[in-house]
């Protein structure tokens, strides 16, 4: 399921590569974002939210206040940005949420669980084609008490279920080693209610999957085996999240949204100037961040292709 | 002792819940405690169906209270991730070690936890799929996470 090349978030600003703190301020602060591939995303989010609630869905009991919160807090987004397409509408304690898309009425009492088939926040992802991370705020260290998780890119929100901001990043590299996670939590901790914070996290999937879980990276991931020169233009995607935070007013926790976007190498290559850029990256990541993503498997057909590829001034002086 | 300077001694009220409650590294620390002359309380948690009296228990605790548990990795499992369900979180508690060498480990593919691992790298033996123990801790789990193995 790849974007159009219009839509696509492409993530590389600079030539080299290097872990920062890329958020920029948003403005306004939206959570979501809708694409042209909205219908076949939500089919897809609602079929595999339906066969493993287990692997997409979880929450603790005491996230319920903040999922209320966000629920009202996407939908009134959606009906403000999206006029067309969603309208939201309040009559005391009653809302009504209409998604004209797909043709659907949802209408609910304000904090009562009895009113919904879902738990707010499994009923909010149900409407955006992002995955809902809600990260409850304890003095400053946040947990992760809710989530529903559809594309995850080789992890697993079971496990990461209750884990704070730095346990969840242990597999990361080098993120025990510098205090990189610390300023990254001080960061988040800073922002004010009603702000959001956008960033770009990129890694690559050979497969035009857009739900590559931990739980089945033996069946996609084996993949990675398979990647030659003459085939890694067909089989490579450059894989985008465009990760927002948003801090929520009345509870104080924190919304995590990730919406991913794919696009294949060979669509890239139409755009010489990604290509270069996606080459310069490649060719100065580290080893063991090149492991991490994945990459290190098809490093050296991926390497040749594109070489051959790029512009032939930047082609010269490969970094190793 | 070594255990003791790993605890969170500068809460107002602590809660034992164990089911070992003759364990001598937790009768030291009530020990000392007392020395301190902190409330606490100790709940003895044989069986599951205690699980009433525990959420009761962490119902009843004062903001603050500090959990110190110790049981086996099945019961430390039910206890923590009813604590956690009840607004408690990972810096609230401290849990006595298992054997540093022994690792219990959570299939990345099935879920299913497998206690007392000393290999780095096993079949699952309730999905059959090699995996790789990794050093990724789950509070929730008491586990670690295993690693799928493609290769
Ligand atoms: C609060 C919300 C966030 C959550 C829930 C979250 C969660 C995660 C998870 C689950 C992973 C995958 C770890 C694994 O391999 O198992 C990850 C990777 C990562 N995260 Fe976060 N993250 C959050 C915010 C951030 C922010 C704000 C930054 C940086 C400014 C960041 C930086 C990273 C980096 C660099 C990686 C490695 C990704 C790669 O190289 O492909 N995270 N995050």
């Amino acid at each position: 399921m790849t974007t159009r090349i219009q839509d696509f978030p492409f993530p590389f600003t600079q030539d080299s590569y290097e872990y920062t703190n890329n958020s920029t301020q948003l403005d306004p602060p939206r959570c979501v974002t809708m694409t042209s591939g909205y219908q076949t995303e939500i089919q897809l989010k609602r079929n595999l939210i339906q066969e493993y609630p287990e692997r997409c869905y979880r929450s603790f009991h005491h996230s319920i206040e903040a999922q209320w919160e966000i629920l009202k807090l996407i939908m009134s987004e959606l009906a403000f940005y999206e006029p067309d397409h969603f309208s939201f509408r309040k009559k005391g304690k009653e809302f009504q949420f209409n998604n004209h898309i797909l043709e659907e009425e949802v209408r609910f009492t304000d904090r009562d669980l009895s009113s919904v088939d879902d738990e707010p926040l499994n009923l909010a992802g149900k409407h955006v084609q992002e995955d809902l991370i809600l990260m409850g705020d304890r003095d400053g260290t946040l947990f992760l008490d809710a989530g529903q998780l559809c594309f995850p890119s080789n992890w697993s929100l079971a496990f990461v279920f209750g884990l704070d901001f730095k346990s969840i990043h242990t597999p990361v590299p080098r993120v025990n080693q510098t205090d990189f996670i610390d300023k990254v939590e001080r960061f988040i901790k800073h922002i004010r209610p009603g702000m959001a914070w956008e960033r770009k996290n990129w890694s690559v999937t050979i497969t035009e999957k857009l739900d590559t879980p931990l739980e089945t990276f033996p069946e996609w991931g084996k993949h990675r085996l398979e990647v030659t020169e003459e085939n890694v233009e067909e089989l490579l995607h450059l894989r985008v999240e465009v990760q927002r935070l948003h801090r929520l007013p009345q509870t104080n926790d924190v919304l995590f949204t990730i919406h991913t976007y794919l696009l294949s190498l060979k669509e890239m290559a139409t755009k010489k100037d990604w290509l270069t850029r996606f080459f310069r990256n490649i060719d100065t990541l580290p080893d063991d961040i090149s492991e991490y993503k994945g990459i290190a498997y098809y490093k050296n057909p991926l390497m040749n292709y594109l070489e051959k590829n790029v512009s032939k001034g930047w082609s010269h002086g490969r970094h190793k | 002792m070594v255990v003791i300077n790993r605890i969170n001694l500068n809460r107002s009220s602590y809660l034992a819940i164990t089911d070992q409650p003759d364990d001598p590294r937790l009768q030291s620390i009530l020990e000392e405690l007392k020395t301190r002359k902190k409330t606490f309380q100790t709940l003895v948690y044989s069986q599951p169906t205690n699980k009433v009296k525990l959420k009761k228990a962490l119902l009843d605790q004062t903001i603050g209270c500090y959990l110190l548990i110790g049981a086996t990795p099945i019961n430390v499992r039910e206890i923590v991730q009813t604590a956690l369900e009840y607004h408690f979180t990972h810096l609230d508690m401290f849990i006595f070690e298992d054997e540093p060498s022994v690792k219990h480990v959570f299939c990345g593919c099935c879920h299913f936890i497998h206690d007392n691992v000393e290999a780095s790298r096993f079949v699952c033996k309730n999905c059959g799929q090699l995996i790789e123990v990794s050093d990724h801790f789950s509070h929730y789990y008491h586990a670690v996470l295993g690693f799928p193995n493609i290769q």
